[in-house]
């Protein structure tokens, strides 16, 4: 039986297109995890914070305090990386292995401060929040006040 | 800056943490006390790593790319700069721009995956990953009598497609973790 006439219509295919024209999946606002508008790029901040500490306008010693030193760019975040990661770690190394059983990258103090190429003599502060807790606590009114003036934004919500 | 290297991706601590860690800074000096940031963030990523079953979070993703590159610096097809215009060791964070995070980047977010997220999965299995693992073809074609999509191997892309979707698919990098996958998946489901 021969199909009626409003039913014998072409099938609907997606538009030719040639692959060199077709977006890579980056484009897509999905694939991208942060709003970029609100980003600073990361080399951006390290220059200008050494350029403070240069021409001596850092006043507040950031570059001096080390923070910059461990601030890393942000990357792309892939579960898949994290977990054969953590299924990989040796607690009692404190590594992640190869499945051969070698080291691939050891997760100390030390192996940090050798990739950020980080040297110091003095001994340094161990670093909690805890211990950020009660520091806090113990900061009289007149300090509060000081802190607010120098790093909280009035016009902030 | 302060909520990023202490791992937190909103400002929920910023303030507590603000005021005690700047406290200790005097305008014009040096401060008084300066922390031991790496011991806090190696014990971080192993708390995270003992506990990421049930946190199923993890913070610290930027170190472990960066540990990655710096001791297997050859698996990864990258042009990295290891050494200043001096000849001396640069930090890690200025040898390549692949984890540079912006739009701006000379890496799209294709070359990242295949310059470093396959080359990274590769080193951590026995076997590389291949291009679309047998999950995500199950996903497309569970049978002979039950599939609803295609994919496609070009040279440096894979095209999926779902059958009756109009849209024009992205393509995808030649490595697709589950991630790209998923969504170009539901993009066109």
């Amino acid at each position: 039986m021969e199909a009626p006439v409003a039913l014998n219509i072409a099938p609907l295919n997606a538009p030719h297109k040639e692959l060199e024209w077709q977006p890579l999946a980056d484009r897509d606002f999905q694939m991208k995890e942060t709003i970029e508008v609100a980003m600073k790029y990361h080399i951006t901040v390290i220059n200008e914070l050494r350029a403070k500490h240069l021409n001596g306008t850092d006043i507040l010693r950031i570059w001096d305090s080390h923070l910059p030193i461990f601030y890393l760019p942000q990357v792309n975040v892939f579960p898949d990386l994290i977990h054969q990661c953590c299924a990989n770690y040796d607690p009692n190394q404190r590594a992640v292995l190869s499945p051969s059983g070698s080291v691939l990258f050891y997760v100390t103090p030390e192996a940090i401060n050798q990739i950020l190429h980080f040297q110091l003599a003095k001994l340094l502060t161990p670093l909690s929040m805890q211990h950020l807790r009660d520091q806090g606590a113990k900061f009289s009114s007149a300090q509060i006040t000081r802190v607010a003036q120098l790093f909280m934004d009035p016009n902030a919500p | 800056m302060i909520s990023y290297v202490l791992g937190y991706n909103s400002n929920e601590y910023v303030d507590e943490t603000v005021l005690a860690m700047m406290s200790m800074f005097s305008p014009g000096k040096p401060p008084s006390i300066q922390y031991d940031y790496a011991t806090f963030i190696a014990n971080k990523i192993h708390e995270n790593f003992m506990n990421l079953e049930r946190e199923r979070v993890f913070k610290y993703t930027s170190y472990i790319c960066h540990l990655l590159l710096f001791n297997k610096p050859d698996s990864f097809p990258l042009p990295l700069k290891k050494v200043d215009a001096q000849g001396n060791q640069r930090s890690v964070v200025f040898w390549s721009s692949i984890f540079h995070h912006v739009f701006y980047s000379p890496y799209s977010y294709c070359e990242f995956i295949d310059l470093f997220i396959h080359p990274a999965m590769s080193s951590l299995l026995s076997s590389p990953p291949p291009r679309l693992i047998d999950e995500m073809q199950k996903i497309l074609q569970l049978s002979k009598n039950y599939s609803i999509g295609d994919w496609y191997f070009y040279q440096h892309h894979i095209v999926i497609r779902i059958y009756g979707c109009e849209l024009a698919p992205y393509k995808l990098p030649r490595y697709v973790p589950m991630r790209p996958f998923a969504l170009e998946y539901y993009r066109q489901f």
